[in-house]
């Protein structure tokens, strides 16, 4: 015995779930180019991309090894981004001078330079390949107290500026053309003139842009060192022995 | 009457002194404190700066040696952000095991160093404390090493003072 249904679809319910697997596979390619959508927009330079992991580093009272591990900086180069990358680290150590010395050190190592030097603090700068490096070597030298990471997308600024003296350039080469060919005396005064100020901006474009070249190309680093704080330390126990407390420097040596 | 009232001054006088459940040794060049700081059962100093001190402790609690090194090393490195630099054995001259802790702390922009030493003798735990400079702690550091290593407790001595109130 042969058993055959013959289900009749209309025509109406046909076109109904043709829409149906259309809009599904639709779903499917629109989170795929979701997923991918942040690196189209980094390559495109357009918005500042979401800050690394570490940017906001709340987390005081992690030991250092610790914190060192999740300080990775995302300083890997994306093609078209120009991004400058900035930290304020402040540390707790024994020995200031030490710790100072291991900064320099270290900044050296690098391929760095220092800033500046004073008191308990330092400001060295750093290749930008080798800032997540050194932050982290930076990060073992003591207790971290306070860390802050800045990262400034200027990808527009430079080629705005870029744009802009490219422009400027153009102009400049115009006006010297024409005060070639200027007879009357005034007229050559007054197209000197333009073409001073637009050399003058021009040369003021260009400190500009060099600036933000050497900014992108080295991040500022900087580092205070104190010693360690009793608040600031992990203490989530504590004996009852009041005699314990009284211990240390500052008891035994006033007299 | 008076001679009478003198005497027993005199007694409560040195009492506190020829009770001390243990003899200090007062490193060369310092001189022993007349103490108003009732924390310490002794203390010394340096003209420098370099100050001993010695605290009594009751351990009622009978924690041994062990524990008391981890509990100072503890409040000390977590509680004070002190940093320990040396923790070795060390033997009084009458071959009492004890414990040297020394740490390492800025005073200001000043490295100084604090030790601690440790011995136990029956209920009473002996809290041998020097301090300074950095720089002063090592130019005296054969002192201050001989000076733990001549302390001595005394034995069969009553305890009528206590620091610790145990």
């Amino acid at each position: 015995m042969r058993f055959s249904v013959e289900v009749t679809v209309p025509h109406a319910l046909r076109w109904f779930f043709g829409c149906f697997l259309v809009l599904c596979s639709g779903c499917g390619i629109s989170t795929e180019r979701s997923a991918t959508a942040p690196a189209a927009r980094a390559v495109a330079g357009a918005p500042a991309p979401p800050p690394p992991a570490d940017a906001a580093l709340p987390e005081p009272e992690t030991p250092a090894p610790a914190t060192a591990e999740r300080t990775t900086v995302a300083t890997t180069e994306q093609p078209g981004l120009l991004l400058i990358y900035q930290a304020n680290v402040a540390l707790a150590v024994y020995e200031v001078d030490k710790g100072l010395d291991a900064v320099e050190a270290l900044t050296r190592g690098a391929g760095g330079y220092l800033v500046s030097r004073g008191g308990n603090a330092i400001v060295v700068r750093v290749p930008t390949s080798h800032f997540d490096g050194s932050l982290k070597q930076v990060l073992a030298l003591g207790e971290v107290l306070e860390r802050e990471l800045h990262v400034e997308d200027v990808t527009a600024k430079v080629r705005d500026l870029e744009v802009r003296l490219k422009n400027a350039e153009a102009v400049r080469k115009r006006l010297v053309e024409l005060l070639a060919g200027t007879a009357k005396t005034a007229d050559a005064l007054a197209v000197e003139r333009e073409l001073a100020r637009v050399t003058d901006d021009l040369e003021r474009m260009k400190a500009e842009l060099k600036r933000f070249q050497e900014l992108v190309a080295y991040s500022t680093l900087t580092v205070r060192f104190e010693a360690p704080h009793a608040e600031a330390l992990d203490r989530r126990f504590k004996l009852p022995f009041p005699w314990l407390e009284e211990l240390g420097l500052s008891h035994l040596l006033s007299l | 009457m008076l001679k009478n009232a003198l005497w027993i001054s005199l007694v409560f006088a040195v009492a506190p002194v020829a009770c001390r459940p243990f003899v200090p040794a007062i490193p060369p060049g310092f001189v022993e404190l007349d103490d108003r700081d009732k924390s310490f059962d002794f203390r010394a100093t340096h003209p420098d700066g370099l100050v001993t001190g010695v605290r009594v402790i009751r351990n009622s609690q009978d924690g041994d040696l062990a524990f008391w090194t981890r509990a100072v090393a503890n409040e000390l490195r977590l509680g004070k952000g002190y940093r320990l630099v040396r923790d070795e054995a060390i033997t009084n001259h009458d071959g009492l095991a004890g414990r040297l802790l020394e740490f390492g702390h800025d005073e200001g922009k000043s490295p100084h160093t604090y030790r601690v030493g440790l011995y136990i003798h029956r209920h009473d735990l002996f809290v041998l404390e020097q301090g300074g400079t950095r720089e002063l702690v090592t130019t005296h550091t054969k002192e201050l090493d001989q000076a733990l290593h001549d302390f001595s407790v005394k034995t069969g001595v009553p305890r009528f003072f206590s620091y610790n109130g145990a």
